[in-house]
């Protein structure tokens, strides 16, 4: 009697933090962490945004545009470094692999967001929406931070580890 | 016979290795005692350092030869533009933290000034550059210039710049060397430094070159 009462509320229990758990991964599709803009000076007209995408699905997950209510304009950019050029060129797409991720962080991927319509300062935060190729929408907030050159948003120890800058000669 | 050619011609073989390698190993030899430059500037500095002429560009306070001609500091120089997002301000960032690193070890009197040029005149007025210098250290000094003006400074310095085509917006990026240029208190080319820069690694690479300097300087 009592142990059939246990195991009812236990079962329960049990029901209760499946239900929980499968809430907080409701998104079941892909994600963003660590979203972060680099501040910049007022009259500075182009910030970059950095983050990382999860896709814990089984198909690959394709970014076909960003918005941002914020700006006038968003994009996903590449820059990279080819014989100590810097050049940075606009990408109609990225995607990420089934399970996989893609980090945007300085030096490589990143959101390039033009003309924004008010201030943007240090402690806000950004709204931006990724537009996937199913149609799908996957919006997400990023924190306006400064940052400095090595030790931007590196919490991983090793300096050396995570190169910002993608040496490509 | 036969014997004998193939022993001579085996013993010839096994003498033409040793003398290669022998003028191998001296031309090693002589390549690094061929300035007496320090092992940690290999790969930066240049053995024979080019004096740069003075070009007139725009700052914050005006108009400026630059590099100055009756110079007596050390210049570290980066190139960019103000609409770019991601690689200028990390490597601005990047300075600022060599910067601050060099505070720590020099006299004020010793300390580099760090400069950065724009190659996108029409978008950066020299007030935009001051405010963007700033915003990443108040010591930083923004320059630029009409186009000829930094085309000069640019061949000078062997860096590269293109401008990207507009969109239909007007908006373009520009490619432009990421290096940061190292000018001795001559006006010199002394190097070039690859970032992202180790501030540490940087501050002792730099410390080396004006010990390199003050030693072979005439």
């Amino acid at each position: 009697m009592h142990v059939a009462r246990y195991r009812k509320v236990l079962s329960m229990l049990i029901g209760l933090v499946a239900l929980v758990s499968s809430a907080s991964f409701a998104a079941d599709g892909p994600s963003v962490t660590e979203a972060w803009v680099r501040a910049a000076p007022a009259s500075v007209k182009a910030h970059a945004g950095y983050l990382i995408l999860h896709n814990s699905t089984s198909v690959e997950a394709s970014v076909i545009g960003t918005t941002s209510p914020q700006y006038e304009r968003a994009e996903i950019h590449l820059s990279r470094i080819i014989d100590g050029v810097a050049t940075m060129t606009r990408q109609d797409q990225i995607t990420v692999s089934p399970g996989g991720t893609l980090k945007m962080a300085p030096g490589g991927f990143h959101l390039m967001l033009m003309n924004p319509k008010a201030a943007i300062r240090e402690g806000d935060t950004v709204g931006i929406t990724f537009h996937m190729a199913t149609g799908k929408t996957l919006s997400f907030t990023a924190m306006v931070k400064k940052a400095g050159g090595m030790s931007h948003d590196n919490h991983s120890g090793h300096k050396h580890d995570d190169q910002p800058i993608h040496k490509m000669n | 016979m036969p014997a004998m050619t193939a022993t001579a011609k085996k013993g010839l073989a096994v003498f033409s290795l040793f003398v290669i390698g022998a003028v191998a190993l001296a031309g090693v030899f002589a390549l690094q005692r061929d300035s007496g430059m320090p092992d940690d500037l290999r790969g930066i500095a240049f053995a024979n350092p080019a004096q740069l002429q003075g070009v007139a560009l725009a700052g914050a306070k005006g108009a400026i030869t630059f590099p100055a001609t009756a110079q007596s500091r050390w210049i570290l120089l980066a190139l960019g533009y103000t609409h770019c997002p991601d690689i200028c301000p990390f490597m601005l960032g990047n300075l600022a933290e060599v910067e601050a690193e060099l505070r720590g070890r020099l006299d004020s009197t010793e300390m580099p000034q760090f400069v950065f040029l724009s190659v996108d005149p029409a978008r950066d007025t020299t007030a935009l550059l001051a405010e963007y210098v700033a915003y990443f250290s108040d010591s930083f000094v923004g320059l630029t210039g009409p186009r000829q003006a930094i085309d000069r400074v640019a061949k000078q310095l062997g860096a590269f710049y293109r401008y990207g085509p507009k969109d239909s917006d007007g908006a373009y990026g520009v490619d432009h060397s990421a290096e940061i240029f190292l000018i001795d208190p001559y006006g010199r080319l002394f190097g070039r430094f690859q970032p992202p820069l180790d501030p540490q690694e940087t501050a002792l690479k730099f410390e080396s070159a004006r010990q390199f300097f003050q030693q072979t300087k005439t």
